[in-house]
C-alpha cells in the first residue's frame, strides 16, 4: 500500500494494514512528512515538525512489528499533539512567545502513553496562545483547510487543521470551554472532550485546573476510540485522574442505538444560525431513523448560567496559573492579557458564586440524564468565520462577547461530562458544521457509540478538503 | 468595583495597569458581575459550590 492510497486513510484502516504487514510504518511516516512539507506552508498547523525523529521512531516500530512484537492499533501510526503538551527534548511553546525557547526535560503523560502504544509523534501543533488567547504573531495564524481564509477555530487550531487536511491520523487537543469540539466542528472532524479525570492532564499547560480536559481529535469516531484507548487511564501525577476500569472503546461502538433515549434541549441549539439549526435538525432525524427515541428536554439554568460560571472560574484560575510569569504579561497577546487582568480582580465571592451556579448546571444536567441517555445539539452556533473576524482573533469586543455569549460546549466542561463533536454537513458556502453528543460521566463509550452510529449513517466523514 | 480598587488589586497581583487596561478590566468585570447578579442570593442559600470532584475511590 502506498502513494495516493494512503491519502485520508482512516487510522483504523492504516492500523489494520500495518498489523497485516501490508503497510510499512516507515512508508506511512514518509508519506505524512511529505504531506506536511507540502501543505503546512498553507495551513501553518505545525510549530515543530519532527523529521528524523519521527522516521527513527517509525523504523523502530517497523522492526518491532517484523519481530512479532505488535503492540496495538496505534503502533506505527503518525500523530501530533497540541503544543501545550510537554515533550521531552522537543520545544514546547504553549503558543506563546514567552515560551519560544522552552524545551521540557520530561513528557506529558498523554505523550508517554501514545509512545508506549507505538505511535509516531510527527510534531507539535500550533494553537491559540496558552490555549485561550490569540494566535501569537510570532507564529502567525492557522488556516482552515476547507477555506484558507477562514479560521479553524480555537484553541486546538493546528490539531484540527492538520487532522482535517490529512497530515496526521490524529492529534491530542485540550478543552476548557470548547477548544476540542469547536475546532472539530469548524474543520469537519471528530473531537472528543472525555469525562473529567479520564485522560491525564499531567504535563499539559493548564488554563483552568478545575475545568481543563485533554482529548483526541481524529477523522472518524472509530479512530477517536482507538486514540482514546491509548491515552485514557489512571495517572497518579494528575490530582484529578480517576481510577476507574476502562471499557474497550472500539468494541463499544458495535450494536445499534435502537431504543436509546436522545434528549434535545432547546438550550443546545437556540441562537444558532439557520443553516446550523437545519443541519442539526437533520442529524437528529437520522438518529430517529436509526431507532432512537427523541425526547425534548429543558435546561434553563444551564442556558442562563453556564457562560458566566465558566468564565468567572476559568479567568480567576487562569490569573493564578499565570502568576509566575506576570512580569512578562506585556509579552502576551491581548486575548490572554484580558483574561489574566479581569481574573486578577475577581473576588472570592464571585468565584464561589460561580461554583454554586456550576452546581446548578451539574445537577440540572444530571437530572436530565436520568430521563434520557444522551443529550444532543449544535457544537458551534455558526460555521467558521473569516480569520480576521473570528472570536479567535481576540480584541476587546471578542473578550466581551466571550464573557456574555452562550456557548453550546461550555456546560460539559463545567460538569465534566463526555462530549463529542461529529461532522453533520456544510453551509451553502461549503463550510463545516458539527453535531454535539454528550452523556453521563464515564459513559464516553456510549457517547462514541451514538456518534459512530450517526457517522456511519451519513457520508460527511468521507468528504475531505481539496488543497 | 471602581477604578481605584481595580488598580490596587492589579498592583497587588504584580501588574502595573495602563488606563486602557483598567477600562477593559472594569468593563469585563461589570459584564460578569451583572450576569452573576441574575442569580439572587436567596436562591443559592442551600447550594454547595461545585469544586473538583473526588474522582478516586480512595479520596471519597
Amino acid at each position: 500500500m502506498s502513494g495516493s492510497g494512503l491519502d485520508f486513510l482512516t487510522l483504523a484502516a492504516a492500523s489494520a494494514a500495518i498489523k497485516s504487514k501490508e503497510l510499512s510504518p516507515v512508508d506511512l511516516t514518509k508519506f505524512a512528512l511529505e504531506k506536511i512539507e507540502s501543505l503546512n506552508p498553507k495551513l501553518n498547523a505545525f510549530l515543530t515538525v519532527l523529521g528524523e525523529g519521527a522516521l527513527e521512531r517509525a523504523k523502530q516500530a517497523e522492526e518491532e512489528i517484523q519481530k512479532g512484537d505488535y503492540i496495538g492499533p496505534m503502533h506505527g501510526i503518525p500523530y501530533a499533539v497540541k503544543d501545550i503538551y510537554a515533550t521531552e527534548g522537543i520545544r514546547t511553546t504553549n503558543g506563546a512567545s514567552v515560551f519560544s525557547e522552552n524545551v521540557p526535560n520530561s513528557s506529558s503523560t498523554a505523550v508517554n502513553n501514545l509512545r508506549a502504544s507505538g505511535g509516531v509523534l510527527m510534531g507539535k501543533n500550533h494553537c491559540l496562545e496558552f490555549a485561550c488567547g490569540n494566535h501569537n504573531p510570532l507564529y502567525g495564524e492557522v488556516h482552515n483547510p476547507w477555506n484558507l481564509e477562514h479560521t479553524p477555530g480555537g484553541s486546538s487550531s493546528g490539531s484540527a487543521s492538520s487532522v482535517a487536511a490529512g497530515l496526521v491520523f490524529g492529534s491530542m487537543g485540550s478543552c476548557t470551554g470548547g477548544s476540542i469540539r469547536g475546532p472539530a466542528s469548524f474543520c469537519s472532524i471528530v473531537g472528543l472532550k472525555p469525562t473529567y479525570g479520564l485522560v491525564s492532564r499531567h504535563g499539559v499547560f493548564p488554563l483552568s485546573w478545575s475545568i481543563d480536559h485533554a482529548g483526541p481529535m481524529t477523522r472518524t469516531v472509530e479512530d477517536c476510540a482507538i486514540m482514546l484507548q491509548a491515552v485514557a487511564g489512571y495517572d497518579p501525577k494528575d490530582p484529578s485522574s480517576a481510577n476507574v476500569k476502562l471499557p474497550d472503546y472500539v468494541e463499544g461502538l458495535k450494536g445499534g442505538i435502537k431504543g436509546l433515549r436522545v434528549g434535545v434541549p432547546k438550550e443546545f441549539i437556540e441562537g444558532a444560525d439557520e443553516e446550523v439549526t437545519s443541519l442539526v435538525d437533520g442529524a437528529i432525524k437520522v438518529l430517529a431513523q436509526l431507532g432512537a427515541k427523541i425526547v425534548e428536554v429543558e435546561l434553563p439554568l444551564t442556558g442562563e448560567y453556564s457562560a458566566v460560571s465558566g468564565n468567572v472560574i476559568t479567568w480567576s484560575e487562569a490569573a493564578q496559573v499565570h502568576a509566575p510569569w506576570i512580569e512578562q504579561l506585556n509579552e502576551y497577546t491581548n486575548g490572554v492579557q484580558q483574561k489574566v487582568l479581569v481574573g486578577s480582580v475577581i473576588s472570592s465571592t464571585m468565584y464561589h458564586k460561580a461554583q454554586q451556579l456550576r452546581r446548578w448546571v451539574q445537577d440540572e444536567i444530571a437530572d436530565a440524564l436520568k430521563e434520557v441517555d444522551v443529550l444532543v445539539g449544535a457544537s458551534m452556533g455558526s460555521p467558521p468565520g473569516k480569520i480576521q473576524t473570528s472570536v479567535a482573533a481576540g480584541g476587546d469586543a471578542a473578550a466581551y462577547r466571550m464573557a456574555t455569549q452562550r456557548s453550546f460546549t461550555r456546560p460539559q466542561n463545567l460538569t465534566g461530562q463526555p462530549a463529542v463533536s461529529v461532522p453533520c454537513g456544510f453551509s451553502k458556502d461549503g463550510l463545516p458544521v458539527g453535531f454535539q453528543i454528550s452523556g453521563r460521566l464515564f459513559e464516553d463509550d456510549l457517547v462514541l457509540k451514538v456518534a459512530h452510529a450517526y457517522e456511519q449513517a451519513t457520508e460527511w466523514h468521507n468528504m475531505h478538503p481539496v488543497l | 468595583m471602581n477604578k481605584e480598587i481595580a488598580k490596587q488589586l492589579l498592583i497587588e497581583a504584580g501588574i502595573n495597569p495602563s488606563d486602557d487596561d483598567l477600562e477593559m478590566t472594569l468593563s469585563l468585570h461589570e459584564a460578569l458581575s451583572g450576569q452573576l447578579a441574575k442569580a439572587l442570593p436567596k436562591t443559592l442559600e442551600t447550594v454547595e459550590p461545585h469544586f473538583i470532584q473526588p474522582t478516586r475511590p480512595e479520596s471519597t
